[in-house]
């Protein structure tokens, strides 16, 4: 595992921060040459340099189908993954992620109440997709607030029930509908990000900016909040008005992305996980460095979504649970998932 | 009850008499039905939770290591309430934190993961994050419990220096009663939520309290060679 020997300071933030940009700039480069149609590196140098393009087809395919689709990706990747790391802190549970908690879910059942309800896209039905998400994390924290901590299995058992319970529902919904916007049963369980619009990613990149800068603000106070809440409140941190905020921001940003790519799980799981290991868990850099990792993760989840069985595609959410699961039990059986002390 | 600057005062008591209720209070985690507390003659209740923290340093008895931080980032966290929300730890609180794990003994051990660490070492980096705190008060729910004789005699030399070179006001909720008797200036012996008796160890520990409060039949004594109450059970 790896130690920090330095304490975290602005200089190392710009510096991780910088490298991981940079990554997943190389990464939605890359992204972009591949996919059922061939889009040459010249080619692609030329359309985003603002060149005449060569042919209609490959500015089509970049400009309105693959790009839109990658920043959506991105910006779901990042959502999903600052989630995760701020769950696992709060919670005190190296295992909590949006999707394992039910959070997701919970946001999905409210975008489906909000699609039925006849509300937009714009802003009607992520609003609602954000009181979902965030009724069930007030419902996880009322379930995990009974046992003894909050670092239990209890609190995973019962994100596993409301997971359960909310996708029931979506389905029942999904199979009573004719209305045509309420997508897909495979939306909403595995996720999809073939029907990207760009103006998605223009609604969804203020509120995961928002979200994130909300966050971000209590990084040190969940560094804090990780030791143990008795121990954050002797420190000087307000815990309950942090957890409200990290619960709102959170649930912001997860309802706003689930309402518009359906259901994709661990990635929350994963890449705060292997960010740990590789920069440390002050989340000062652990925030940013998951949110660039998870972007970057998820780019490339939906390009092997869209490249691995072509010319047919698989939703996005396959992949990130044929990894996630395998991920998860690793991790079960490393830490035993139980009591840290 | 009171406490004053470069006091130890031993809170004994048996379970459920009060003792982490006490400090609950006296951090101003709870508030009291009855009565004010004062903090350096301020009443506590107009304080935020962060100006508390800067002027009392509790080392609980939960403690949780879920992450693999380094000593010093640990150590580092006890700055918090000195810090505004977007500030990053300079070179005076990087100072602090230096000197908090010298008086703590655990100096050495700065750049090791407090996952490898013994109990005995988490229990001395837990104090140096309290001190890193700058408190005035100093409070410990039964820091010795995990420790094993020789760190528990250490623990009290350590808290007994930071007392009377440092001025620190430090409460600690004991069940080594032997230990705090040696250590201590004061002792404070709960008994039902009320305090039962207050003075020094020779006064408060004696076979009559002992027996009253925690219902078992003792015979108290003087340790021979440090002439503190000794508690023999019978």
């Amino acid at each position: 595992m790896a130690v920090s020997t330095k304490p975290v300071n602005l200089i190392r933030v710009i510096k991780v921060s910088g490298l991981m940009t940079l990554l997943l700039l190389l990464g939605i480069l890359g992204a972009l040459l591949l996919g059922t149609a061939e889009v040459g590196f010249r080619d692609l140098l030329d359309l985003l340099s603002g060149a005449e393009a060569k042919d209609q087809m490959s500015y089509l395919i970049i400009f309105k189908i693959r790009l839109p689709r990658i920043i959506l990706a991105g910006l779901a990747g990042f959502s999903l993954s600052v989630g995760g790391a701020v769950f696992q802190a709060i919670l005190r549970n190296p295992l909590a992620e949006p999707f394992i908690l039910g959070v997701s879910s919970g946001a999905a059942f409210g975008a489906v109440l909000g699609i039925t309800a006849g509300l937009g896209f714009g802003f009607g039905i992520p609003a609602c997709a954000f009181a979902g998400a965030l009724t069930t994390v007030a419902i996880v924290m009322m379930i995990a607030r009974r046992k003894m901590g909050m670092e239990s299995a209890t609190t995973l058992l019962a994100g596993v029930i409301v997971n359960a319970f909310f996708t029931a529902i979506i389905m029942f919904f999904v199979a009573t509908s004719t209305d045509d916007r309420l997508h897909t049963m495979l939306f909403w369980l595995y996720g999809d990000l073939s029907q990207s619009r760009m103006s998605e990613s223009l609604v969804a990149l203020p509120v995961v900016a928002t979200g994130f800068f909300l966050l971000y603000a209590f990084a040190r106070h969940l560094n804090l909040m990780a030791m143990g809440e008795e121990a954050a409140l002797h420190m000087g941190v307000d815990v309950e008005k942090a957890k409200i905020y990290c619960f709102v921001a959170v649930s912001l940003i997860t309802g706003l992305i689930v309402s518009f790519t359906g259901l994709i799980g661990f990635v929350g799981l994963i890449v705060p996980h292997i960010l740990r290991m590789i920069i440390g868990p002050d989340h000062r850099l652990l925030l940013p460095a998951s949110g660039l990792g998870g972007a970057l993760f998820l780019i490339w989840a939906d390009t092997l979504a869209r490249t691995l069985v072509q010319p047919s595609e698989l939703p996005v959410g396959v992949i990130t649970a044929a990894m996630g699961a395998p991920f998860f039990i690793y991790l079960l059986r490393k830490k035993g998932g139980g009591h840290w002390h | 009850m009171a406490a004053r600057k470069g006091e130890l005062v031993g809170i004994i008591g048996p379970n459920g008499s009060g003792k982490s209720t006490l400090f609950k209070i006296i951090d101003g985690l709870l508030r009291p039905s009855q009565g004010v507390v004062y903090l350096a003659g301020l009443p506590l209740a107009r304080k935020t939770r962060k100006q508390i923290a800067g002027q009392v340093a509790m080392v609980p008895q939960e403690n949780y290591f879920l992450f693999p931080f380094s000593v010093k980032e640990v150590v580092l966290m006890g700055r918090f309430p000195h810090k505004g929300i977007f500030q990053f730890e300079g070179d005076t609180d990087l100072k602090i934190a230096q000197e908090a794990m010298e008086l703590s003994k655990c100096d050495h051990l700065g750049d090791r993961s407090i996952h490898e660490l013994s109990g005995g070492e988490r229990q001395r980096v837990l104090i140096a994050r309290a001190l890193a705190q700058e408190p005035q008060v100093l409070l410990m729910d039964e820091p010795t419990t995990f420790l094993d004789i020789r760190f528990r005699k250490e623990f009290f030399e350590l808290v007994s220096s930071l007392c009377s070179q440092r001025g620190l006001c430090s409460l600690v909720i004991s069940h080594d009663i032997d230990l705090a008797s040696m250590y201590c200036h004061r002792i404070i012996m709960l008994k039902e939520g009320r305090i039962y008796a207050e003075g020094s160890p020779t006064e408060v520990v004696t076979s009559e309290n002992i027996g009253e409060v925690f219902g078992c039949p003792v015979l108290v004594d003087k340790n021979p060679v440090t002439q503190t109450p000794r508690v023999n059970i019978i």
